[in-house]
């Protein structure tokens, strides 16, 4: 039973270890990586923003599995039991032949710190996906339906958003609706489908949850370069379907100077949304469209990931075991 | 509310036969409801007789849309930012100046487009 338990505490270990070599891996490298990203059409940059931010939860818990492969191999007979080879010295990270022990009080503390700190960072996340919920359902009862899939709430103020997680809904306040005109505004909501095509409500929400992960300039700078991607891929969603990228540009500066314009109290507080990226997002559309990656790299780098994971599967797993041996001693 | 803002001042008991006996509300919660929505500020009072009657502080219009521009206010206020994907961050100014200087690049842009399709006739 103790056995057991080490190996608990070692596989713990080994995704805190892997989770936090991706964390410095992603802050020592995402300088250069963001600079190579600006070449890059903003929904692919999107979906690169987002693997990278929920890195170090993805691959400190896919690494940990690959290194139970061989003892996984082993128990299924379809490789030779692996564990034959250590001595009585070598620590085992095998979920056959466990630890002689229940793990170092070291390890346990380090494990309950980090579980205790990841635990408040989730419940604190949940806490706001709850009262945003509360306030949604809120902003619906006040709000009325159109032919058009969009809801319409009756205020002054220059809104137009998508909320919702797993089913996102398009909301646009009267205020913008009179003050627009009608092809400024099928761009408005041009770009807010595309926001519920991309379900953009549900990525945004799992990345925030992960990218506790990172350190917190570098969970800064990614959410805010993932909130830009968005934003800049449905601006392109938006000009596709309208023809008109420079009327597309104009619709941003549009709405954005009826804010500027907005007296204070119609404006509202300044909040935790983010820096303003209008100037990015029109200096884009006045750009020629980027062009798309060729091929279908993402199932190569799947396809190849998979292949690197069984090929590395042996050496990682040693790797591992001695790593662990140190840290849990 | 609705009830006040339809049949104008009443009492609790009138309130009850109205509204909380078809819902099978005790006339004590009925009491206490509007109490507390005295309380809020919501309702006013006067006694006549031996019990109060109740009437609405403001109008079915105004405090409807005072409710919006709550809700509204805390929208912009970030409680629903982990959901939420805007067309434009009203709350995160842009700036007048950079608004001037995009304005002027899209001029320049549209000029340069007419001028191009000028030059293909």
């Amino acid at each position: 039973m103790s056995g057991a338990v080490g190996t608990v505490q070692l596989a713990g270990l080994a995704v805190l270890s892997f989770a936090l070599f991706t964390a410095i891996a992603c802050a020592l490298s995402y300088p250069l990586v963001q600079r190579r990203l600006g070449d890059v059409k903003p929904s692919i940059r999107a979906r690169i923003v987002f693997v990278l931010t929920t890195a170090p939860v993805v691959l400190g818990i896919a690494l940990t599995a690959i290194c139970f492969l061989p003892s996984l191999l082993g128990a299924l007979e379809v490789a030779s039991d692996h564990c034959l080879s250590h001595d009585d010295h070598h620590t085992h990270f095998c979920f056959v032949h466990h630890p002689a022990s229940a793990g170092s009080a070291l390890g346990w503390i380090l494990l309950t710190g980090t579980a205790a700190w990841a635990t408040s960072a989730a419940l604190r996340q949940l806490h706001g996906l709850l009262v945003a919920r509360r306030l949604l359902k809120s902003v619906s009862s006040i709000s009325h339906p159109t032919a058009g899939d969009v809801r319409i709430v009756n205020s002054r103020r220059p809104l137009s958003f998508t909320a919702g997680v797993l089913r996102s809904e398009v909301y646009v306040s009267s205020g913008l609706l009179h003050a627009l005109p009608n092809d400024v505004l099928a761009i408005v909501f041009e770009h807010e489908w595309a926001h519920v095509r991309r379900r953009d409500g549900l990525r945004k929400t799992i990345a925030r949850l992960f990218a506790i992960a990172h350190f917190p300039g570098m969970r800064a700078r990614l959410l805010g370069d993932l909130e830009l991607a968005s934003e800049q891929a449905c601006d392109e969603e938006a000009a596709g379907r309208t023809g008109d990228r420079v009327r597309v540009a104009e619709a941003i500066v549009a709405v954005a100077r009826m804010a500027e314009d907005a007296p204070s109290e119609i404006r509202g507080v300044s909040s935790a949304f983010g820096a303003s990226h209008v100037v990015e997002r029109v200096q884009a559309l006045l750009d020629a469209p980027r062009a798309a990656a060729a091929g279908r790299w993402s199932q190569w780098a799947l396809a190849g990931a998979a292949i690197a994971a069984f090929a590395l599967a042996e050496p990682l797993h040693h790797a591992t075991e001695t790593l662990l041996g140190i840290v849990a001693r | 509310m609705e009830h006040l803002w339809s049949h104008g001042p009443c009492g609790v008991k009138a309130v009850h036969r109205a509204v909380g006996a078809r819902r099978r509300i005790t006339l004590n919660t009925v009491q206490s409801t509007m109490e507390r929505l005295y309380r809020k500020g919501l309702l006013e009072r006067e006694k006549v007789s031996h019990a109060y009657v109740y009437s609405a502080k403001e109008s079915r219009e105004s405090f409807g849309a005072r409710v919006v521009e709550e809700i509204v206010s805390r929208v912009l206020g970030g409680e629903t930012e982990p959901m939420l994907v805007a067309f434009v961050n009203v709350t995160a100014r842009a700036g007048k100046e950079h608004l001037d200087r995009l304005e002027r690049m899209i001029a320049e842009r549209r000029a340069e487009k007419s001028s191009e399709r000028k030059g293909g006739r």
